[in-house]
């Protein structure tokens, strides 16, 4: 194009079409092409490989299991993240702040009901991946590594659920806690330390759920997602989902 | 440390035995450098760590007045709320004796009326003697005995964070 | 020694916005051979995976409209529940805790965790990859479904079996 030809009336008329190449950067090409580029082409898709085996999509193989866990994963930090906006982690407000959820927000209960439903589903999901993955034999060179990072999704995923289900400040937390934290004590050694530093004091409190916000709010969170990552990349890496050897 | 051959070329060996010894001591050089790293860096983070533990605690102080001596009558067993202590007295003397479970830390129940079972824990069912000795149950250790004395207006104070190991009563 | 000519084995092409990022061991030659029983990702992947994540967020909504997450009374550090219960994931270990903390609260899951992740460094026969409960593995399946089993009957026994002060009860007497 010769810049004689530009012209701000021919650019008004392409715009929706020039917007729209902009965002998808892609060119015409065979259909074929067109298919690879619509997963490379994309940072949410290009996880993916262009092509897969037909015996990752078998449902009968993974049953989605990981998949599963994943989504509930991402439905946990959307409503998650909903939820912060009515809650505050004091040992004054937290508890009325669920009753207000439950009673004024709008929809406040339902986003509720679906974080706390979702956690459940989501440890319940990852322990049965778990289980596939071992009838599967798939933790088998290379694969090895992906499963040491899959038993820290396991404990991340735990220690999620557990610091959650201290922040509605009822007795079934209070006590759950003082349960679980206790248990900590038990370690040699280092056990009474590590429960100080847990409860940030002697006992549950203002500090312990100070504690608890944070680690589940930010830091588990944060991590989950980073092991997350670690763990889909290394299924491209290590060739794709296991499947028989010799096919 | 070269050779010479009939066409006078100089010809190097493919590697000198310094070079060896080089190689030596860039392993040294290398080890030492990781290791001071690594120790600088985990002294730095143990160090950084001490940033979780608070150092000061807006709890409840752990030496308390629980009233005076006509609140508790010989005889008697007085559970000091959000305390998790209970006051016994008797004929010989008084005690503090503590009611959290030493298995899990939930409330004890003191039990009224049974000559052999002074306290049950609820969640896993630990029963306890009249003296805090454990009878039953996963609790692994006996409940202790706190310090407790009378203040000079009269008052008697418990402190929870001094067990009293000996057991010895409060002489009234 | 002679230089060895420099030869671009992967030249690069303008027009295109990859490149090679790693070259992975094949069983064998790839020539002329186009990728076997394989599909494009796009439509084939990325049509079940959205239909996946609808089904499961209809789900996830469906029982959230059905059944509301419990809250009880207010915290009181006054007065323990009876029984006091972890949440159900926990409670296995609570019904271990309950014979001995140390070993129930400790040990065994400390135990649990370091098997799981020295598993596949342990078991390294590459047999029966990819194919459920493959015949040439059957030791390691019986092995992790002993363990598969043990939790679950212990979180049973501790979710429905257990009662004020820990008590052992049936869940439909009172
Ligand atoms: C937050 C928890 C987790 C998420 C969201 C997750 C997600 C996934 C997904 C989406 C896949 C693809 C295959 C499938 O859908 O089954 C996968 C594969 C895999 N996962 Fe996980 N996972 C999690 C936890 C775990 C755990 C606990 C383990 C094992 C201890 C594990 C080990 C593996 C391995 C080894 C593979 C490769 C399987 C194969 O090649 O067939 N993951 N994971």
């Amino acid at each position: 194009m010769s810049e004689s030809a530009y012209s701000i009336k021919e650019s008004i008329m392409q715009l929706p079409r020039n917007i729209k190449a902009s965002i998808s950067r892609r060119g015409e090409g065979t259909a074929e092409q067109e298919r690879a580029a619509a997963v490379f082409g994309n940072m949410f898709l290009h996880v993916h490989p262009v092509r897969v085996h037909v015996n990752s999509l078998r449902a009968g193989y993974t049953f989605g299991l990981g998949l599963i866990s994943f989504y509930l994963f991402l439905i946990l930090v959307a409503s998650g993240l909903l939820l912060m906006f009515y809650y505050t982690p004091s040992t004054e407000l937290a508890y009325r702040n669920m009753k207000d959820l439950e009673y004024v927000v709008t929809f406040g209960v339902i986003l509720r009901n679906v974080h706390r439903w979702s956690a459940h589903a989501m440890v319940a999901f990852v322990f049965l991946h778990m289980c596939r993955v071992f009838y599967t034999g798939s933790y088998k060179a290379p694969r090895e590594f992906n499963w040491v990072i899959g038993v820290f999704l396991l404990l991340v995923t735990l220690f999620l659920s557990f610091t959650g289900y201290l922040l509605p400040w009822d007795q079934l937390a209070f006590w759950a806690v003082t349960v679980g934290s206790n248990i900590a004590s038990y370690m040699p050694v280092l056990g009474d330390y590590v429960r100080f530093l847990m409860l940030g004091g002697n006992e549950v409190g203002q500090m312990a759920l100070l504690r608890f916000y944070v680690l589940h709010v930010v830091a588990l969170p944060l991590l989950a997602a980073t092991l997350l990552g670690v763990h889909f990349w290394r299924i491209r890496k290590d060739g794709g989902l296991s499947r028989p050897s010799n096919d | 440390m070269s050779s010479e051959n009939s066409t006078g070329a100089t010809i190097l060996p493919f590697r000198t035995t310094d070079e060896a010894v080089d190689e030596e001591r860039r392993g040294f050089v290398k080890k030492m450098a990781v290791t001071a790293l690594t120790l600088g860096v985990g002294g730095a983070a143990i160090q950084s760590a001490r940033f979780f533990k608070p150092n000061v605690l807006y709890e409840p102080s752990k030496a308390f007045k629980v009233g005076d001596l006509s609140t508790f009558p010989i005889g008697s067993r007085i559970v000091i709320e959000g305390r998790g202590i209970e006051i016994v007295r008797e004929r010989d003397g008084m005690h503090a004796i503590s009611l959290v479970c030493t298995h899990l830390g939930c409330l004890i129940k003191p039990v009224e009326n049974d000559p052999d079972i002074g306290y049950m824990c609820p969640c896993h069912g630990s029963t306890f003697a009249h003296k805090g000795e454990v009878q039953g149950g996963p609790a692994p250790k006996d409940l202790p005995w706190y310090e407790m004395y009378m203040d000079n207006t009269g008052a008697l104070v418990v402190d929870t964070s001094k067990v009293n190991h000996k057991r010895t009563k409060l002489a009234v | 020694m002679q230089a060895a000519k420099k030869e671009e084995i992967f030249p690069k092409d303008p027009n295109k916005t990859y490149s090679l990022m790693a070259i992975v061991d094949g069983d064998s030659f790839q020539v002329e051979k186009g990728p076997e029983d394989t599909v494009q990702s796009w439509p084939h992947l990325m049509v079940r995976e959205l239909g996946l994540f609808l089904l499961v967020l209809a789900v996830i909504l469906g029982v959230s409209l059905l059944f509301n997450a419990p809250l009880e009374e207010a915290a009181n550090p006054q007065h323990s529940t009876n029984p006091a219960k972890a949440p159900w994931y926990f409670v296995g270990i609570q019904e271990l805790v309950s014979y001995s903390a140390l070993l129930g609260g400790i040990v065994t899951p400390a135990l649990i965790v370091v098997s799981l992740l020295l598993l596949p460094y342990l078991d390294r026969n590459p047999k029966g990859t990819g194919v459920w409960f493959s015949r040439d593995r059957r030791v390691a399946t019986i092995l992790f479904t002993i363990f598969v089993v043990a939790m679950v009957i212990l979180i049973l026994i501790g979710q429905f079996l257990r009662g004020p002060n820990w008590h052992l009860y049936l869940p439909w007497s009172n």
